[in-house]
C-alpha cells in the first residue's frame, strides 16, 4: 500500500550528489528517476561541495568519502559547522567501524555501502528525511 | 598485511571479494581457473597506502571489463572512457570490500589510493609481483588479481618498468 502523507512529504526533495566518479551520477539518475527525489546538483570534489551548498540548499547531499582532495568526512563537516540542519547520508565501499562512527560524531545522518540498490538508497533517505521531521 | 597474515588468507579474501563484487556489480560471474591473458589487455590499479606497502592490480581482457561496463550502465554500446569509468568505480568497491574483510582478520585498517587506469599491462615502480590469482568469466574471458608488495630498496635494481600509457 502506497503511504500517501510520505510521498507528500518528500515530494521534489531535492538531492546534492557528491563523488568523483561520473558511474554515481548515471547510477543515481537511474535510480531517482520517478521517486519522489530530484537531483539537484552533482560535485565532483569536497570543496566543490561546500560552494554549491550554499547556492542550493539541497533536501539531502550523497557524500563519497574517497576522492581526491579534500576527502567526504572532511567536506561534511565543514558543510555541518556552517548548516547544522543539512542531512548528509556518507556514501562509500570503506565500511570500517571507525570511518562510520566518525561519520556519525560529524553528524551524518546515514551510512550507505557501495555496491548499493534502489531500495536501499530511498530507505536511507526516508530515514534521513524521517529523523529531520521528527 | 603479508606479514600479519598468511598469503593464503589473504588470497582467499581477494578471491572471495572479487567474485562477490563482481556478480554484485555487473552480474558476472567468475570462477578461479588456470588460463593465459590471451587478447587485448587493461589493468586497474591501486596502492593500499599508509604502512601496507603493497597493492593491487586487476589485469583483464577488455572484452571483459568491457562488458562489465555495458552489464552496470545497462546499455549497448560504451566507449573507452566509460570504461575506465566504470572500471576504475568497480575496482574502488572491490578494494573497499578487500579492506573492510582484512581489517575483520589483522584489526588494521587498510587505506588505498583513487584507482589508476592502464591500457595494457601495468607494473607499479618499487614493487613486485608477489602472486596472482587467476580468474574465468561465464564467458571465457580472462582476468588476473595480481598482489604487489615493496620491493627492498637494497633491491630495487630490479625494479620492472612500467609498461602501459596512462
Amino acid at each position: 500500500m502506497i503511504n500517501y502523507e510520505k510521498r507528500l512529504k518528500n515530494m521534489g526533495k531535492q538531492v546534492m550528489i557528491v563523488d568523483d566518479s561520473r558511474v554515481m551520477e548515471l547510477q543515481m539518475e537511474a535510480m531517482l528517476k520517478d521517486t519522489d527525489y530530484e537531483i539537484a546538483a552533482y560535485c565532483r570534489n569536497g570543496n566543490d561541495a561546500i560552494l554549491r551548498y550554499d547556492e542550493v540548499h539541497p533536501d539531502i547531499v550523497t557524500m563519497d568519502i574517497l576522492m581526491p582532495g579534500m576527502d567526504g568526512l572532511e567536506a561534511a563537516q565543514a558543510i555541518l559547522d556552517k548548516h547544522p540542519e543539512a542531512n548528509i547520508v556518507m556514501v562509500s565501499s570503506l565500511a570500517y567501524d571507525d570511518t562510520m562512527e566518525e561519520a556519525k560524531a560529524i553528524g551524518a545522518k546515514a551510512f550507505i555501502f557501495k555496491p548499493f540498490d534502489q531500495e536501499q538508497i530511498l530507505a536511507a533517505f526516508e530515514k534521513t528525511l524521517g529523523e529531520t521531521a521528527e | 598485511m603479508d606479514h600479519i597474515l598468511s598469503q593464503e588468507k589473504i588470497s582467499k579474501i581477494y578471491e572471495q571479494s572479487t567474485r562477490e563484487v563482481t556478480e554484485r556489480t555487473s552480474g558476472i560471474r567468475l570462477s578461479q581457473g588456470i588460463a593465459t591473458l590471451r587478447k587485448e589487455v587493461c589493468t586497474v590499479y591501486t596502492n593500499f597506502g599508509q604502512n601496507v606497502h603493497s597493492g593491487i592490480a586487476l589485469c583483464a581482457e577488455t572484452e571483459l571489463f568491457t562488458r562489465l561496463t555495458k552489464q552496470m550502465m545497462r546499455v549497448e554500446e560504451v566507449d573507452f572512457q566509460d570504461i575506465e569509468d566504470f572500471v576504475k568505480e568497480y575496482f574502488n568497491v572491490l578494494c573497499g570490500h578487500i579492506a573492510v574483510a582484512l581489517f575483520r582478520d589483522t584489526k588494521t585498517a587498510v587505506r588505498f589510493e583513487i584507482p589508476t587506469f592502464y591500457r595494457g599491462q601495468f607494473r607499479p615502480e618499487n614493487q613486485s609481483e608477489s602472486w596472482t590469482l587467476h580468474f574465468i568469466s561465464d564467458q571465457d574471458e580472462i582476468a588476473d588479481l595480481i598482489h604487489y608488495k615493496a620491493i627492498d630498496k637494497a633491491d630495487n635494481s630490479n625494479t620492472p618498468p612500467q609498461t602501459a600509457e596512462h
